[in-house]
């Protein structure tokens, strides 16, 4: 009878949390296979990264995780970087069971922060789309669209996003 | 173990690929950070009633995504000498600015190149690539549009030792003015769809030498083609020949075959 509770407790508990379900990548700076097969190479050479699903006319990368693992962002920007490119948006699909969201617009997800930019609902539910905003997360004629002061007072160890 | 799933949909209305993988010149983009390739090539030379072959081996390194160096050496039997080595020559490459768009990029990079040949000196030409012993610097310009690519180079090269001492001799100065323009151009695939597709690549390089104060020129003109079988295996065919020249030279015009294979994420963190 234990076990069944604690069954039920287990269900409830993964049932209930949020989960990062992948994340959508877009390179820019380049045109070329072999370009493009160097962010594949190293974006797939993450420990934490599971599968990457490429279109290399779009330069889209769509990365999934290991379920175990938390997905570090900033370690993705890296890889591009790093393979000679850029990353020109990079955003987190996350499917939400009633997250809460407190009164400044952060929340909270396998330990990380997030801060949406602009007025967020109370909670959030279903599949939503967080776009990470940062100089090396998006194209410099977007970062440059940004308000200066929704990147002030942001610890280093939490993630402004938009909701879209 | 980790599953890799290529999953590859065709968009309508973007037509991107460009290439500036040039056969003569290096792009002010560097090979990716921590991958190797290594580079085999052959040229040949046409001096009238016979033919020389020159052959390099290059072997190449990204050391971080600014950083790339190379090393290599050529080998041949030219001007009627033994087959044998006859030069070995270190370049490093160091991308200082870049700005990348959607599909596009402008970059800079800075490079230094030392060479030694053991050569017997016989030309006028400063030829760093097998011919002289000696050093350059200069700076590169690349800017990728869609499926265009165009770069500049101009380097400062001088020559040292016997190299120098034969250019000295024969009342020519030491040092020279490198610069080129290059256009690449993608052909084929007219879409990506895998990275296994065959590409198909088309250049014209226009290399030239100055060496100032005496009035010395050359200016090139090298067309050239290009195979990527399966986004890591680069196939080279080029010509290359005089649309001027004042200077005495290994031959005014050559061809060149090679092949470069690129390895990435050769060297693990």
């Amino acid at each position: 009878m234990k076990k069944v509770f604690l069954l039920i407790a287990c269900i409830w508990a993964i049932g209930a949390s949020a989960q990062v379900q992948k994340v959508n990548l877009q390179a820019s700076g380049l045109t070329c296979a072999m370009c493009s097969k160097a962010i594949y190479k190293a974006v797939s050479a993450i420990s934490f990264v599971d599968t990457v699903l490429v279109n290399i006319e779009a330069s889209t990368y769509d990365i999934r995780f290991n379920s175990d693992a938390t997905p570090q962002f900033d370690q993705i920007a890296k890889a591009v970087v790093d393979a000679g490119f850029s990353v020109a948006n990079l955003t987190v699909v996350v499917n939400f069971n009633k997250q809460n969201v407190d009164k400044n617009g952060v929340l909270t997800l396998d330990g990380i922060q997030y801060k949406i930019m602009g007025t967020s609902p109370a909670t959030l539910q279903g599949s939503k789309k967080l776009q990470v905003i940062g100089k090396q997360y998006m194209l410099p004629k977007d970062f440059k669209k940004i308000p200066a002061s929704s990147n002030s007072d942001m610890s280093a160890k939490t993630y402004l996003v938009a909701l879209k | 173990m980790k599953k890799l799933y290529f999953f590859l949909l065709l968009i309508t209305g973007v037509e991107v690929g460009a290439q500036e993988l040039y056969v003569y010149t290096e792009p002010a983009s560097n090979m990716p950070a921590k991958s190797f390739a290594i580079k085999q090539s052959a040229k040949i030379f046409d001096q009238g009633a016979t033919s020389s072959t020159r052959h390099a081996t290059e072997l190449m390194f990204g050391a971080s995504k600014n950083l790339m160096l190379h090393g290599s050496a050529t080998y041949g039997a030219l001007n009627n000498t033994p087959f044998g080595l006859e030069s070995i020559r270190a370049y490093g490459k160091y991308r200082f600015f870049s700005a990348d768009g959607m599909y596009s990029h402008f970059r800079m990079a800075a490079f230094a190149e030392i060479a030694h040949s053991n050569t017997k000196p016989m030309y006028q030409e400063i030829n760093l690539q097998g011919d002289q012993s000696g050093d350059q610097v200069g700076l590169v310009f690349t800017q990728l549009l869609h499926k265009l690519a165009i770069s500049s180079t101009i380097g400062y090269a001088s020559v040292n030792g016997d190299s120098k001492a034969h250019q000295l001799k024969m009342g020519n100065k030491a040092s020279a003015i490198n610069y080129s323009l290059s256009f690449g151009h993608l052909i084929f695939p007219k879409k990506y769809t895998s990275y296994d597709q065959t590409n198909f690549n088309i250049y014209a390089e226009l290399l030239g030498q100055s060496i100032p104060g005496t009035g010395k020129s050359y200016l090139d003109l090298a067309p050239s083609m290009q195979l990527i079988f399966k986004s890591k295996l680069k196939l080279n065919l080029a010509y290359r020949y005089n649309l001027q020249s004042s200077m005495s030279r290994m031959a005014q015009t050559s061809w060149m075959l090679g092949g470069e294979w690129l390895f990435l994420n050769a060297f693990k963190k």
